[in-house]
């Protein structure tokens, strides 16, 4: 159960940094596992054994869209772009992850604990 | 709508193929691997390492497809495949799960789709609820549907209101002649407003116009569509010919449509003349037509039976001496169409659902033994990564593919069935050509099989996904949850075998029924002995003098044929309950009965040399002879019954009767010469009526049944016989021809029907249960496999091991054998109108079916209980 939990939080995650490398321009998958690998110096990693289904689950929402065409060295490749829902629905998971990242701050960096039994008594 | 579309337009666009996935895969294993080749890895090594971040490629495949939601197609293909590879493992269980789902499938089916039609379905006329038969009743002399006089019948028609209409018809068979030959159609006379009130509709031509019917003799018929196609090459030109019935001319007015017929299959309607024939004393008491009605709107049949008594009462009062006790009796068409084999049916389609029950449990018992397997299987792949959704889904495709096996095979054999049941089916099973496969419920029997397929074909996946995979690894099938369904197998087994148990004795109920009225001595010799029935019409022989002639030269000309012992005829030899007949008085015992409480006499005319052709004995007296001369006083030979319930204490011969009251000079006396043996020839279980033969010579009758008895086979003597009728008569037809043992066992054919079926019933119900009980205690012994080697290598006898599992094997037989024992007891109690000669709790019948249930469970455990006393102790511990 524990782990299954921490799958989709990390699932989420996953979803919204492949929206946002892919909003710097389209991409093929492996493009899109070194973007955020260099944008992230090295810290983040994408599993691949995630990164694939979550492309295609985000095609598959419509969020991205997939074409198979050229890559630098001229192979075929399958390369992704945002779409216009993928975009709007970045903006929200942004600004939800905000939240979550203020959140885990004033948690992690408080001090004293909150004064819990005077809310109680107020109550 | 237009997000509707787009989930479709994506469903399509997202249906990604395989090879796209792999090239997908394949570019980035390329990317990665040039990439650490430019960190300065060699070939081989960068290949093995880009692969390695994939993990397991197979599941990162897999991974992908389910991102897609549209994936679920391939995967339920695959899950298909893969469930048919499972199944193919355990062959032996997937035949006995399939066998048993086609089993039930098809028995459920065969057999309601003929109980419905002939049971249960609506009559196929217009509003056919609203049709019911009018019966004159006489419950002081035990006749409760008896036909009716003319006279009554306008009185009936004059006062009703609850019945907006109500019409007479009186079936015969009749003569149609043609160039090939005379041939018997089945015909019927019919009142004014018959057609409008069945519903019967003419195609061609009309019906009978209002001065046609019920006057004098109208010549017009109408014909059946059957008759227009087969005799008439279907062309209308038929209408305004002439077709010659019985030696009358009839012009063809019209033509009904086809399917509509009653009585079914009448091919000849003509007009129910009541203005001529023979003038009756009293005509009230001639008691010869047949009533239908129809209800008027909005009356209910028990509101119309009201007014129908107060109309009785009424018409007793007005004619006391005829109508004295007589009522009225409605009935619903259906009931007199469906009549007794109602109950039969019921009792088969009951058998049928238990048969389906105890398949059903069956089934789901043969899944739960797989789940012990499966859930290894589940446990190992589990253990290996396999997603919970994922197993769960593919033991239900495992069972979908068992249950739809089962399901196919099963249509396929329920309609094999219809057609086997209706060709073995006695040919009197009333609406029999009407029967069909019923779709409903094969769909209905199919979702019932299935879906309990499904529930208990899912038990192994949800239980087993949600133990830890490592639990039952471990416990090898010991666990507690296990322990959980052995008890739930166990009432399973009990259930089967009580509803076995009811099965048995309905059926052993029943055959004791059935041998029983074989046993019964008719009382006349059916071996060696033909009938050939005759109808001498009434143009070709108008008077009683031409149709003595006739009976005369047949019984010389037939009685010098070679090979026949004895010859005779009589007015009818096969009686059903609706015959003719009436009260009569005994010259020396006036007063012996109240007017209107005598019993009923039954009335034959038979020839001289019947007695000894039928091979009755002559209890006293002396049979007709050709010596009674017309112009004698008439004598009759009377039966047993006769005597005891008339004659009670008076020597029978040279007493005297009349048919119903004496009424001075006029009255015609009998005079008794003989006495016979009683007869049934109304069946073995109808009761004998009192019965009067009066002489064929005096009072030679228009219909006859001529019985041959042959000095070996009976059958050998038909071509000579029907010569012999031909060389007298070349016009004559021939109404039926059949030995009297087959006209016996013909009786007994609707009861032989059901008492089959009902046996294949309850030996497919025990031998389920056998199966159900064998995979519970084999299962249960291979659980304790380790526990029996212990006991062993401790010094256990063998002996004690066998004991314990046979033991445990007959207390769950045992446990149903007592819930099967109140269950029977109902059953027994509802079927006892279709038994005879033996109670409904019959001692032989449950002691005989409870040694057979025991019997059954003891040879069924004992493979188990014998695998239990000889395990190796020393392999048991090794690997259990």
């Amino acid at each position: 159960m524990a782990h299954d939990r921490r799958a989709k939080m990390l699932q989420g995650t996953v979803d919204l940094l492949i929206l946002q490398a892919l909003s710097l321009g389209p991409m093929h998958g492996w493009g899109v596992s070194r973007r955020i690998r260099a944008l992230s110096d090295d810290v983040l990693r994408v599993n691949q054994g995630s990164l694939y289904p979550a492309l295609h689950r985000l095609e598959y929402r419509g969020l991205v869209r997939a074409k198979w065409g050229a890559s630098a060295n001229n192979r075929r490749a399958k390369v992704y772009s945002i779409t216009a829902r993928g975009a709007r629905r970045l903006g929200t998971e942004f600004r939800d992850w905000e939240r979550f990242v203020l959140a885990m701050r004033s948690v992690l960096e408080a001090t004293e604990a909150p004064d819990l039994e005077a809310e109680e008594s107020a109550v | 709508m237009k997000a509707l579309l787009l989930r479709i337009k994506r469903l399509l666009a997202g249906q990604v193929s395989d090879r796209e996935i792999e090239e997908e895969l394949r570019f980035h294993i390329d990317m990665e691997a040039a990439e650490l080749r430019r960190s300065g890895l060699d070939e081989t090594e960068a290949q093995r390492r880009a692969r390695a971040v994939f993990g397991g490629e197979t599941r990162w495949r897999e991974a992908v497809r389910d991102a897609r939601g549209a994936g679920w197609i391939e995967d339920a293909v695959r899950d298909v495949r893969l469930g048919i590879r499972g199944i193919a493992r355990a062959p032996m269980l997937a035949i006995a799960a399939i066998g048993t789902i086609a089993l039930g499938v098809s028995a459920t089916t065969a057999i309601y789709s003929v109980v419905d039609q002939v049971a249960l379905s609506p009559l196929p006329y217009p509003d056919s609820d609203e049709l019911v038969s009018v019966w004159l009743r006489n419950p002081a002399r035990g006749v409760e549907r008896d036909k009716t006089s003319w006279p009554n019948f306008v009185d009936w028609r004059l006062a009703t209101t609850g019945l907006e209409s109500i019409a007479t018809f009186v079936p015969h068979q009749m003569t149609l002649a043609g160039e090939d030959g005379p041939e018997l159609v089945a015909g019927v006379a019919v009142s004014d407003g018959f057609f409008e009130l069945i519903g019967t509709a003419v195609e061609h031509g009309r019906g009978f116009r209002d001065h046609e019917v019920e006057g004098d003799f109208a010549n017009v018929a109408v014909i059946s569509h059957e008759l227009f196609t087969r005799r008439f090459g279907a062309d209308p030109a038929v209408l305004g010919t002439t077709i010659e019935l019985d030696l009358a001319h009839y012009e063809v007015v019209g033509v009904a449509e086809p399917g509509l017929a009653y009585p079914r299959h009448t091919e000849v309607w003509i007009p129910q003349a009541f203005g001529t024939g023979r003038q009756w004393r009293d005509p009230r008491q001639r008691l010869w037509l047949s009533v239908v009605g129809r209800l008027a709107d909005g009356i209910e049949l028990r509101a119309a039976q009201r007014e129908m008594d107060t109309i009785g009462a009424r018409l007793e009062a007005d004619h006391p001496a005829v109508n004295r006790g007589v009522g009225i009796a409605l009935e619903p068409l259906h009931e007199t169409v469906v009549g007794e084999v109602h109950t039969p049916m019921l009792v088969l389609f009951a058998a049928a659902i238990g048969v389906l029950l105890i398949a059903t449990v069956n089934v789901a018992n043969l899944l739960l033994a797989r789940g012990v397997v499966t859930s290894r299987e589940l446990a190992v792949r589990q253990a290996l990564g396999a997603r919970r959704g994922r197993l769960v889904r593919q033991v239900l495709a495992q069972t979908a593919v068992l249950a739809g096996a089962g399901g196919v095979l099963g249509a396929v054999l329920a309609a094999a069935g219809v057609v086997a049941l209706t060709a073995a089916a006695p040919t009197d099973l009333p609406r029999l050509d009407e029967v069909g496969l019923d779709l409903r419920v094969l769909s209905t029997a199919l979702a019932a099989t299935l879906g309990a397929s499904l529930v208990f074909g899912l038990v192994p996946a949800t239980v087993t996904t949600r133990v830890s995979p490592g639990a039952i690894l471990r416990g090898a099938g010991q666990g507690s949850w296990l322990g959980g369904r052995v008890r739930l197998r166990a009432v399973f087994v009990i259930g089967q075998f009580a509803l076995a148990f009811v099965l048995l004795v309905a059926a052993g109920l029943l055959l004791s029924s059935f041998l029983n009225l074989r046993a019964v001595d008719p009382g006349f010799s059916a071996e060696n002995a033909l009938s050939v029935g005759l109808s001498l019409s009434r143009d070709r022989y108008p008077d009683a003098q031409a149709r003595r002639a006739f009976g005369e030269s047949l019984l010389e000309n037939l009685g010098v044929l070679p090979d026949v012992a004895a010859v005779g005829t009589v007015s009818e030899f096969f009686v059903d309950d609706l015959r003719t007949g009436g009260p009569v008085t005994i010259e020396s015992r006036p007063d012996a009965f109240e007017v209107g409480t005598e019993p009923q006499v039954a009335s034959d005319a038979v020839s001289p040399g019947f007695f000894e052709a039928a091979g009755m004995s002559i209890v006293s007296g002396r049979g007709p002879l050709r010596s009674d001369a017309p112009e004698d006083v008439p004598v009759a030979v009377v039966n047993e019954t006769f005597v005891r319930i008339y004659l009670d204490g008076l020597d029978p011969v040279g007493q005297r009767f009349v048919w119903g009251r004496p009424h001075g000079e006029a009255s015609k006396w009998f005079q008794i010469i003989g006495v016979v043996t009683d007869t049934r020839r109304a069946g073995p279980s109808a009761p004998v009526d009192p019965a009067v033969f009066v002489s064929a010579y005096q009072r030679p009758r228009r219909d006859l049944e001529v019985v041959i008895r042959s000095t070996g086979d009976a059958l050998g003597l038909v071509p000579a016989v029907r010569a012999t009728i031909a060389e007298i008569d070349p016009d004559q037809p021939v109404t039926r021809l059949r030995t009297l043992e087959s006209a016996l066992a013909d009786s007994l054919a609707q009861r032989r029907f059901v008492v089959w079926l009902l046996g294949i019933f309850a030996v497919a119900a025990l031998a389920l249960a056998a199966i159900g009980i064998f995979g519970v205690m084999a299962y249960i012994v291979g659980c304790r496999t380790r526990e029996f080697g212990i006991r062993l290598a401790l010094g256990a006898a063998r002996r004690r091991l066998l004991a314990e599992v046979l033991g445990q094997g007959i207390f769950q037989a045992a446990g149903g054998l007592a819930i099967g024992g109140l269950l029977a007891i109902g059953v027994a109690r509802v079927i006892r109108g279709q038994l005879f000669g033996l109670e409904a709790i019959d001692a032989t019948v449950f002691g005989a079916a409870s040694a057979m249930l025991v019997l059954v469970a003891v040879a069924a455990c004992l493979v188990p209980a014998r695998r239990a006393a000889t395990v190796d102790a020393v392999v048991a511990l090794r690997d259990g």
